[in-house]
């Protein structure tokens, strides 16, 4: 049985947190792959474990994060755009949420256009941030092009890993059971 | 064995036994009033009985303009409707009292114990059990870290709670609502609305459902939510990390997974979402779907079968929540949408029988009235759905936009099958072909091996050379149109045959060792919704199986796939285009 590994989903972050600033060890993530690798399957799938996935945006994005992040250091992200809908200039637009996790270095702009090329490899931007924290840390990018119906655009969030700490687990009510045993997970209404 | 859905299958009792709610319902018809319930617990003191009533909602946050983000400034209360609704006792633990609410939130307990300390717990449920129609729904938390985690369908179910209050004298009002826990820059409480919105644009989907067809039996669905399911997958993905890479249904298995991520993305509130997913889930067990999922996006040239499921999933859930965009708000917190998509506006390239979008919008201008320019009339969503859980399901070709427009336009009137002629028309495919693509002339731009959609092969030994097609694929998804190649069997004879698929493209050996550089064909067999066997063995070059009997005179139908097109470890070089010679050759 032939194997599917999605090591480099596993590589990517790993890397991420562990080279030493070489391209070699740079982390790559498909991102528009991602909801498409099947969790779970790591081998011939047949056609009993099919998964549906979400209906993504006209662009596909690609990155890799070049090196590894440093608390208060410029780290660089190479982006690999693809329109999935022929020649169409793509304005990427980039934004961090979280104030206090990343920032822009003054140099980078906050946004960038790229004209439309007909060539079938993808065309490349870079964006650099400026950690300021650990943990994982995300940088979203949009990807915004122009059809006969209007602009259509779908955002990226990049995960971005500094140091060795796991994903922050996030809580939401407290788990307990109810009167059958049955687990629940409880959370507080407003009367 | 891979096991196809069928339709309208015989479901034994539901699996999930509700003896709380069969209890609450029979009792209530003591208490009066189709939403009123009295309690069956014997009162240990005799105490006078008193009514609570109240009516439950939970906060929906709608989408910015052209789902730019979630709107939280613009949060409004929606009824929490057709969920378990039970009275608990501070006091001892004890329900007293289980109901549901009503399609308004209302609820309403009879005959409970006067100035007795008790509280509120709405599950995150719907069950139906009685009546002609029936349905099961259940959102549970799939996240789960420990060293051994329960199986999925006993991870906890969410419930929320109100604050504990006196029945009273004179009975109680109490009201309550599952608020988002949004403070104003970031969640700071419980998530509480998130799986009740969920709940509720499944109960939207369902009920849209029953309208047409009031003896509609769901089976049971898990729903698994959590706000730690991340869209984006790092060193470990699977349910209970939450790393799903994104939200998706699990084909055959009647499970739905939300992300809920606040810092990658959240889809409790994204309705079309929710109801996109689901909708595979109602192709998965009322209608028949052969496509087998992976990624798509808008532009992509899909395998057929994977157009119509996608296409479809998205034009019902426009069609069952009354609103043509399908809305995908991104990360909560930033102005951006992951996409905006109307059913009514917007071209890209590749429409066609293989482009998810032209399927959407075949369907959904097939159903609304609203002539934008081109579909002027609509014959409803009952005809749809009466092809979608009859034809669809036991048709001899694979479900794709062919099967269901062919079917469905015998069904129709003459002005019926002019608008469906129209709309077939406008998404450049060709009015008249049957369920097996005969007489589409749209051949993508005559890309290579688009055309027959199904070779004819004859299962007398003769030799069907036939080529698979990754040139619309630009990565190893395996899902994109000529990656897969179909065949229409006629058997001769009533016997076993004997299966052979070799490869014929000449497959360069690389240097590295770790490189999959030889083809490995596989194929796939079935009879209508029938799967009958398969030859998926990873031999390189070649694939041989002997198959069960086959019928003489039957249709018999078949996948062909280089599973090299899907395989991550296939190398760079791995040439475009590949070709078979497949026989089926009558046992000795």
């Amino acid at each position: 049985m032939s194997s599917k590994i999605v090591f480099v989903f596993v590589a990517a972050l790993l890397a991420g947190a562990c080279s030493d600033g070489v391209e070699e060890n740079a982390s790559e993530v498909v991102a528009e792959s991602l909801a498409a690798e099947a969790p779970e399957v790591a081998s011939k799938p047949g056609l009993a474990v099919g998964q549906t996935t979400k209906l993504h945006g006209p662009v596909s994005i690609s990155y890799k994060i070049i090196g590894a992040p440093i608390i208060g250091q410029p780290v660089a992200v190479d982006l690999k755009v693809v329109s999935n809908v022929g020649a169409q200039a793509i304005t990427l637009t980039y934004r961090i949420n979280d104030t206090t996790a990343m920032q822009f270095p003054e140099a980078q702009p906050p946004s960038v256009s790229m004209a439309a090329t007909n060539s079938a490899e993808p065309q490349t931007q870079q964006v650099r941030i400026i950690p300021l924290r650990e943990g994982r840390l995300f940088l979203n990018v949009s990807a915004s092009i122009e059809t006969d119906g209007g602009t259509i655009s779908t955002v990226t969030a990049i995960p971005i890993q500094l140091g060795p700490a796991a994903r922050q687990q996030q809580q939401n009510g407290t788990v307990t059971v109810d009167e059958k045993g049955e687990a629940i997970r409880v959370l507080s209404g407003e009367d | 064995m891979p096991q196809r859905s069928t339709h309208k299958p015989n479901f034994p009792q539901q699996s999930r036994a509700l003896p709380v709610v069969v209890l609450a319902l029979v009792l209530g018809a003591c208490g009066g009033g189709s939403e009123s319930f009295s309690s069956g617990a014997a009162a240990p003191e005799q105490k006078p009985k008193v009514a609570v009533t109240g009516t439950l909602n939970y906060e929906f946050v709608p989408p910015n303009p052209v789902c730019r983000g979630l709107d939280f400034a613009s949060t409004f209360p929606k009824p929490i409707r057709g969920a378990t609704v039970q009275l608990i006792d501070t006091g001892t633990g004890a329900v007293l009292a289980t109901g549901q609410s009503d399609a308004s939130g209302n609820y309403s307990f009879a005959n409970i114990d006067s100035e007795t300390m008790v509280r509120l717990r709405i599950r995150a449920e719907l069950k139906k059990t009685t009546g002609t129609s029936r349905w099961d729904v259940e959102v549970r938390d799939n996240y789960d870290l420990s060293a051994n985690p329960p199986a999925l369908g006993s991870r906890p179910l969410y419930v929320v709670e109100s604050t504990n209050f006196d029945t009273g004298s004179a009975g109680a009002v109490q009201n309550m609502t599952a608020t988002t826990g949004w403070g104003g820059a970031s969640y700071v409480g419980d998530r509480a609305a998130a799986p009740f919105a969920i709940l509720d644009s499944v109960y939207t989907a369902m009920t849209f459902i029953e309208s047409v067809d009031a003896d509609v039996f769901f089976p049971p669905l898990d729903v698994f939510w959590s706000v730690n399911n991340t869209s984006a997958t790092s060193s470990i993905t699977g349910t209970d990390t939450g790393e799903l890479g994104g939200s998706f249904y699990r084909i055959g298995e009647n499970s739905l997974f939300l992300v809920g991520e606040a810092a990658s993305d959240t889809d409790e509130f994204d309705d079309h979402v929710v109801v996109h997913e689901w909708s595979h889930y109602f192709e998965d067990n009322l209608s028949r779907t052969d496509s087998f999922g992976g990624p798509h996006s808008i532009g992509s040239l899909l395998d057929p079968r994977l157009a119509f499921g996608e296409g479809w999933a998205t034009a019902l859930a426009a069609i069952a929540l009354g609103d043509q965009l399908y809305c995908d708000t991104g990360p909560v917190g930033s102005e951006f949408n992951r996409l905006a998509l109307g059913a009514e506006s917007g071209s890209y390239d590749g429409s066609g029988w293989y482009d998810e979008v032209s399927v959407l919008r075949f369907i959904y201008d097939l159903f609304d009235s609203n002539d934008e320019g081109g579909d002027p009339g609509s014959i409803g969503f009952a005809p749809i759905y009466a092809v979608m859980t009859g034809p669809q399901v036991s048709t001899d070709a694979f479900t794709t936009i062919f099967s269901f427009a062919a079917e469905l336009r015998q069904t129709l009137d003459p002005a019926g099958q002019a608008l469906l002629d129209a709309q077939l028309a406008r998404e450049d495919m060709t009015a008249g072909f049957d369920i097996w693509g005969v007489g589409e002339a749209n051949t993508a731009g005559g890309a290579a091996d688009v055309i027959p959609i199904y070779a004819d092969l004859t299962a007398d030994g003769s030799i069907l050379p036939i080529c698979v097609n990754s040139q619309f694929d630009s990565g190893r998804d395996g899902n994109k149109l000529t990656e897969n190649r179909f065949l229409r069997i006629t058997v001769p004879l009533t016997d076993q045959y004997d299966v052979t698929m070799t490869t014929t493209t000449p497959t360069p050996v690389t240097p590295d060792v770790d490189d999959q550089d030889q083809s490995d064909p596989d194929i796939y067999l079935f009879r209508g919704p029938q799967f009958i066997d398969q030859g998926t063995s990873p031999d390189e070059n070649t694939e041989t199986f002997r198959t069960p009997i086959l019928q003489a005179g039957a249709t018999y139908i078949a996948a062909i796939e280089d599973w090299r097109f899907d395989d991550e470890l296939a190398p760079g070089s791995y040439p475009e285009r590949i070709c078979f010679e497949v026989s089926f050759a009558s046992t000795p």
